[in-house]
């Protein structure tokens, strides 16, 4: 077994448990949003934003499965509408893109910045149909990597300034999320971004699970 | 020549009926302190640079292209379009909505910058000059207010001068329809469209009643 056959194992691996631990974040998050319904008669819209965030995530890891562990992935058409990161139109990209538009929507949410609800919304629908009209689409990749940066800042800003417990989940669940992406695309370090995929996912089974709390009811009480 | 002179004599007409529109505004501003007359004056102001440029390049003939299509008059137009958009959202307490006007018109302005493709500037035009336009009239004669009466009725006019512009590329029509637009706008900020088209009638009908019953009661005493 050489180096190559190892590296796509681990791969292999990343890709599957991420399959199946994100649809099932998405599962538990929606039956808090439900149950918290079910008791308040209200929806928690902090709550929907972050089930969201999660069902766009899951459109990046099965576009990402498929790719790598299946024979549509290899035809040039699968690659072009599954994640050809160049490509505006594939599932990758456009999961992508909602994924860190829809966290900054959060951000602006939990500090209600009122202006800045939808602003990140807006921008990537704006690359959409400037798309259509002129055929371009550069700034889309760049755009995901900004509002990316911009969102995780602000999970953990949010996350620290309001001690919740929720933006810094996700804030550390992105962070290394994204960590793994800059090291398998920028530097090309495949392994150790595929180790960080598995990290994350089972960060990601921790949190849902309601496991992740660093700050404790009591003591946001006290203070 | 004549034709140019007479384009730029138009363009000092639209200017000095600026100044006259924003006259009392002003007024009305440092009274009230009320952010809406800013947001008035702001968008009049956008009308004002745009004649000015307009004048500069009928008397020079430059017009500074930037990339393929994106000159300077259209980017005061779009900064009109967001003015307006911007005005009608605070109007409204529409606060979610605030940064899609500016969003937009950059990628339009973007997009003019790519390819000389007006279709998308036009789209946007067209729909955010009427329907904001038409909500602006529906608002004012609600509220029997003049000023956004006035306003969308100078919008939608605007407008439609500017997208016959774009149509059919001849700036007389423009301008005929900016000086219609600009004198309906000065009518509503001196007042004319509060006292004589919308008249409230409840308060017309309870000021007449005062005035009866002090006239009877005046009447009794003597």
């Amino acid at each position: 077994m050489d180096f190559e056959q190892i590296r796509n194992g681990i791969e292999d691996i990343a890709n599957t448990i991420l399959l199946i631990v994100i649809p099932l974040m998405a599962i538990i998050i929606a039956r808090r949003i439900l149950l918290e319904k079910k008791n308040t008669g209200e929806w928690n819209k902090i709550r929907v934003l972050i089930f969201s965030v999660f069902f766009c995530y899951i459109g990046v890891v099965t576009s990402t499965f498929i790719l790598e562990t299946s024979p549509i992935g290899v035809s040039p058409y699968g690659k072009y509408f599954l994640s050809h990161p160049m490509t505006i139109l594939s599932l990758y990209v456009i999961s992508l893109g909602l994924l860190v538009s829809l966290s900054n929507c959060l951000v602006a949410y939990a500090n209600k910045w009122e202006p800045f609800y939808y602003t990140a919304l807006f921008i990537f629908g704006s690359m959409f149909i400037f798309y259509f009209f002129t055929g371009f689409e550069t700034w889309v990749m760049p755009y995901i990597y900004i509002a990316a940066i911009i969102g995780i800042s602000f999970m953990f800003i949010t996350g620290f300034r309001l001690k919740d417990n929720g933006a810094l989940g996700i804030g550390i669940f992105f962070t290394i999320a994204f960590s793994s992406l800059i090291l398998s695309t920028i530097l090309n370090q495949s392994i150790l971004s595929d180790i960080l995929y598995i990290i994350h996912g089972i960060f990601g089974l921790y949190f849902a699970l309601g496991k992740f709390q660093p700050f404790k009811e009591e003591d946001i009480k006290n203070e | 020549m004549s034709e140019v002179l007479t384009l730029i004599i138009l363009e000092y007409i639209i200017i000095l009926l600026v100044i006259i529109s924003v006259i009392p505004l002003t007024k009305k501003l440092r009274e009230t302190k009320n952010i809406v007359y800013l947001g008035v004056i702001s968008f009049q102001i956008a009308i004002l640079i745009y004649s000015i440029n307009q004048i500069n390049i009928y008397y020079f003939g430059n017009i500074q292209i930037f990339g393929e299509a994106l000159n300077v008059s259209t980017i005061i137009w779009l900064l009109i379009v967001t003015l307006e958009s911007l005005f009608f959202f605070y109007l409204k307490n529409l606060k979610k909505l605030y940064t899609l006007p500016i969003v937009i018109s950059f990628f339009v302005a973007a997009g003019l910058v790519l390819i000389a493709d007006t279709n998308p500037l036009m789209y946007y035009s067209l729909l955010s000059v009427f329907s904001i336009g038409v909500l602006l009239i529906r608002e004012g004669y609600k509220n029997k207010n003049g000023i956004p009466f006035s306003l969308g009725l100078s919008i939608v006019i605007i407008g439609f001068g500017f997208l016959t512009n774009l149509f059919l590329i001849e700036e007389m029509i423009r301008l005929i329809f900016w000086i219609i637009g600009m004198t309906f706008f000065v009518l509503g900020s001196w007042g004319f469209f509060e006292k004589y088209v919308l008249i409230d009638k409840v308060e017309e009908q309870k000021i007449k009643n005062t005035w009866i019953a002090r006239l009877v009661i005046e009447k009794k005493n003597l």
